[in-house]
Formats: structure tokens, sequence, C-alpha cells
């Protein structure tokens, strides 16, 4: 390594610029994540939207069967019933940012496996494991929700 | 804060500011962030070489920063104290990054795309931005920022030996590609 170069490269590195201005404003973003009303309201709700699911869930697996001998029956009411909790969640979370774009792409790809154990429960209605299956999707779509739209509380 | 004092209206000293932050002053965190965003986000962004990561890391460090603000007692400059914060995020990003362990398996063979450069930085600052990302992370460090390679070690968990030698492996380099164009 010449000494030149040593030189020359001391001389870049002290004129090289301290400071650069991001492209887009970072602020609202560091807002959004550090003041207490938004980190308390919207978890909350989302919390409360999962623990009505778990219990429904859960009643229903032990004592669906005989409350719904009609397994089409069963599965239009399991399908309702996610179908408003995933609603409550949209609207409790009109106005958040979400943390990341590709959250709908991931809603659609979990309606698309629930669509098809629907359709595997409608050739096979005896079997439990196909039915906690959906509730695990339909589960999986809340904490989705939930996750995207809860600000980002990192440790260092 | 609410209202409008006469000691609102007065300029403020960073130690003020400071003080007022760590009680939960928003505002007067935010004239912190104003005042060193663009040192935090330029030591990001030659860290990462990668403008929108760098955005992010920024965010996260002044996120980090409020949370743990009452634990800043003075004993250095606040500045020091954000920069390492700056440094160790940084780190912690690229780590969590998708073939960080590839990358460093194959011993940084990628090079990094340019990021556009304005004329009076596109010397240095472009071919820093072409170093492997070990290289780069030391060289910043050590040659822009002035960390000694022992705490440069701490910070990214490497030997204090392995630090020198992608000082050296990124000086070679540069030489190079400055020699060359």
């Amino acid at each position: 390594m010449t000494e030149n170069f040593e030189k020359s490269l001391r001389d870049k590195i002290s004129q090289l610029p301290r400071n650069t201005v991001p492209d887009r404003d970072l602020w609202p973003g560091i807002e959004m994540a550090i003041l207490p009303k938004k980190r308390t309201l919207l978890p909350r709700l989302a919390v409360a939207a999962s623990l009505i699911l778990a219990v429904t869930t859960a009643y229903w697996v032990v004592d669906v069967r005989s409350r719904y001998p009609n397994n089409d029956q069963l599965i239009a009411q399991l399908s309702e019933s996610h179908r408003q909790q995933i609603h409550a969640l949209e609207v409790a979370f009109k106005n958040t940012d979400s943390l990341t774009d590709n959250w709908q792409q991931q809603i659609g790809d979990l309606d698309r496996a629930a669509d098809a154990i629907k359709k595997a429960l409608r050739q096979d209605p005896d079997n439990t494991a196909l039915l906690k299956m959906l509730t695990r999707v339909y589960q999986q779509q809340i904490d989705l929700l939930e996750r995207v739209h809860t600000p980002v509380n990192p440790v260092i | 804060m609410q209202g409008s004092t006469d000691e609102d209206k007065a300029p403020l000293n960073e130690e003020e500011l400071i003080q007022r932050a760590q009680r939960g002053d928003l505002r007067a965190y935010r004239i912190l962030y104003e005042a060193y965003v663009g040192r935090v986000y330029a030591l990001a962004l030659r860290l990462l070489a990668e403008r929108h990561a760098a955005e992010d890391v920024t965010q996260e460090v002044f996120i980090k920063v409020w949370k743990d603000i009452g634990n800043f007692r003075g004993d250095s400059r606040f500045f020091t104290w954000l920069h390492r914060i700056c440094s160790l995020t940084t780190i912690s990003y690229l780590r969590k990054q998708r073939g960080w362990m590839k990358r460093v398996l194959t011993g940084d063979s990628a090079l990094p795309e340019l990021v556009d450069t304005s004329p009076s930085q596109v010397d240095l600052d472009a071919y820093v931005q072409r170093l492997p990302e070990r290289a780069r992370i030391v060289f910043v460090l050590h040659a822009i920022e002035g960390y000694r390679h022992e705490d440069i070690a701490d910070i990214c968990n490497m030997a204090v030996g392995s630090s020198k030698a992608q000082f050296h492996r990124a000086k070679q380099l540069l030489q190079e590609w400055m020699s060359d164009d």
C-alpha cells in the first residue's frame, strides 16, 4: 500500500459529508411507533378478538357435532363466524398503517388453504383433525392481521 | 406537552432537550431527532449501502433511543451514545437479513449495487458502497467513524485480528479500484 494512496485516502475521508438527508420524512413512522395511545388501544382490540375466536373455536370443536349434525351447516356457521371476526378486525385497523405490503396476499393464501380444507371436510365429514386444521387456519389469519397492524416494539 | 410558555419559546440547548425528552416531551425529542437524523442516516447508509434499509434502521434507532433515553446519564456525549446505538442496530439488522450467514460463509463475494451519489461524494462513498459487507462495515467504522478495532470486534462479534484483516482488505480493494479509474 503506497504512502501516496494512504494520504489520498485520508484526504478523501476528511472530505466525506457527515450528514445525509433521507429521501422521505422518517418522523411520522417513528412517532407512530412511540406514541402510547397508538400502542395500547389497537392491540387490546386485537387480543379481545383473538380471545373471542379461541373460546368460540374450542366450544365448537368439543360440542359441534351435537349442535350441527349437518356438515355443510357446520362449515357454513364456522366460516360465517370467522368472516365476522375478520371484518371486526379490519374495521379496528382501518386507520392503522400496516408493517408489510403483502399481507392481503398472505390472507388470500390462507383463504385458499381454508377452501381446500372445507372441500376435504365435505368428503370426510367425521374427520375432527380437518376441523381443527380449519380453525387453525382461521386463527392464523387473525394472528396475521394483528401482527401487521401492531407497531414495532424493538429491544436494544 | 400542552400550552406555550416563555421557556418553550427560548432556544434550548442539547442538555435541556435531553432532560425534557427523558420526561416524555416528544416535541423536545423531535428537535433532537432533527439535529441528528442526517448523521444517523449517513452512518446507516454507509454501513448498509441501501437506501430503504438505511431508512428503516434510522427509524428503528430513534425508536430505541426514545425508549432508552431515560438510561442516558450524560457520561458520554449524546451523539457518542446515539452513534453506538446506530452501529449496533445496523449490525443487528444486517444479521437478521436473509443470506447473512451465506454471505459470511462465502466470504462476502457479492458486490452491492451502487447507490446514487452526489458529485461531491462520488469518489470515496461510491467505492465504499462496493466493498464486500464485512470489509465495508470495518472500513466505515474504523476509517470514517474512528472506532478502534477492539470496539469493532465487540460490536460485530468478531476477533480483533479479523477486524484488522477486513480493514486491510478494504484498503487493498479501494486502492485497486481507484487506481483503475
